[in-house]
């Protein structure tokens, strides 16, 4: 897998995607009470990059992406939250798309909001130091498994139609 | 695997998790004490059953602050100089099903039953 000309233009417009759903969403006001429960948009673009391209490179996508969202929303802090859930939840996606459940994308989806959000909530803990923030977590899984669901449609649904364009373009 | 099946699991896991919610939700609650946590320790506790007329509480940290609204049997932050002001759009907080948290200042408030100082060994709480 070298890193053709037309590999990294198609990363670079990934990434910019991926930046401007990211920024985008964060204008949404939050979708409850509780934080850290939102539709997480951009990780389309990451498993997408994923599927399509290899771990490799969504996992550059994904950094860029993560390190220049929190530079634009001016909020270091969540460049600790995002960083580990973001690679966690790509660690586990980059496991489970070896397995049958390359099939099923939304599922992979929904596994790998869920380690994200878990993931977020053990950040948290260390941060603030105050173990009752656990008992967000049945929230946020439910959370996860809702959204990583819809998500991960998306991005099913992007696959089916944009594989064949994307590996007939880079060759 | 068939969709069906991951449906079934997914569908699962969200039930076990709403039980666990409603589990927690369900316990009667005598009384009710807000703590705030700041860095991990307890520095204020309040009794919100003993609360006549709302006040606001300023808290100091970590080169910020936040304002608590204390009124009878809630809380919430009204005030606060972090970039985020994630503690203020949670709004109030009525019972223990979760806290405020702020992450900025380092800062948590939350409501405990019953006297709230006894700690479960299991749940840290």
């Amino acid at each position: 897998m070298k890193l053709s000309v037309r590999r990294i233009t198609l990363m670079g417009v990934l990434t910019a995607i991926a930046l401007t759903i990211f920024v985008l969403e964060a204008q949404i006001p939050p979708l409850s009470a509780i934080p850290g429960i939102k539709l997480g948009l951009a990780n389309v673009v990451t498993l997408f990059a994923l599927a399509v391209l290899g771990p490799r490179d969504a996992f550059i996508i994904l950094m860029i992406r993560v390190f220049l969202g929190s530079v634009f929303s001016g909020q270091i802090m969540t460049l600790a939250y995002s960083m580990t859930g973001g690679l966690l939840c790509l660690a586990a996606e980059s496991l489970l798309i070896k397995t049958p459940l390359k099939k099923n994308l939304w599922a992979v989806s929904v596994i790998g909001a869920v380690i994200h959000n878990t993931a977020q909530i053990c950040v948290a803990v260390i941060i603030t130091a105050t173990p009752g923030i656990f008992w967000y977590l049945p929230y946020l899984i439910i959370a996860g498994i809702i959204t990583g669901a819809f998500t991960g449609a998306c991005v099913q649904l992007t696959v089916k139609k944009g594989e064949k364009i994307i590996k007939k373009l880079l060759g | 695997m068939k969709n069906r099946h991951l449906i079934m699991i997914f569908a699962l896991a969200a039930l076990l998790c709403a039980a666990v919610i409603l589990f927690r939700g369900g316990k009667a609650e005598s009384g009710k004490t807000a703590e705030i946590i700041k860095d991990g320790e307890v520095v204020e506790r309040i009794d919100l059953n003993a609360v006549d007329e709302p006040y606001d509480l300023k808290i100091e940290s970590g080169g910020g602050y936040n304002i608590a609204h204390v009124e009878s049997g809630a809380v919430s932050i009204t005030e606060a100089d972090c970039p985020d002001k994630v503690c203020i759009k949670q709004g109030k907080i009525i019972d223990a099903s979760y806290p405020i948290v702020c992450l900025p200042h380092k800062l948590t408030v939350r409501i405990v039953s019953g006297d709230g100082g006894e700690i479960d060994a299991v749940t840290g709480r």
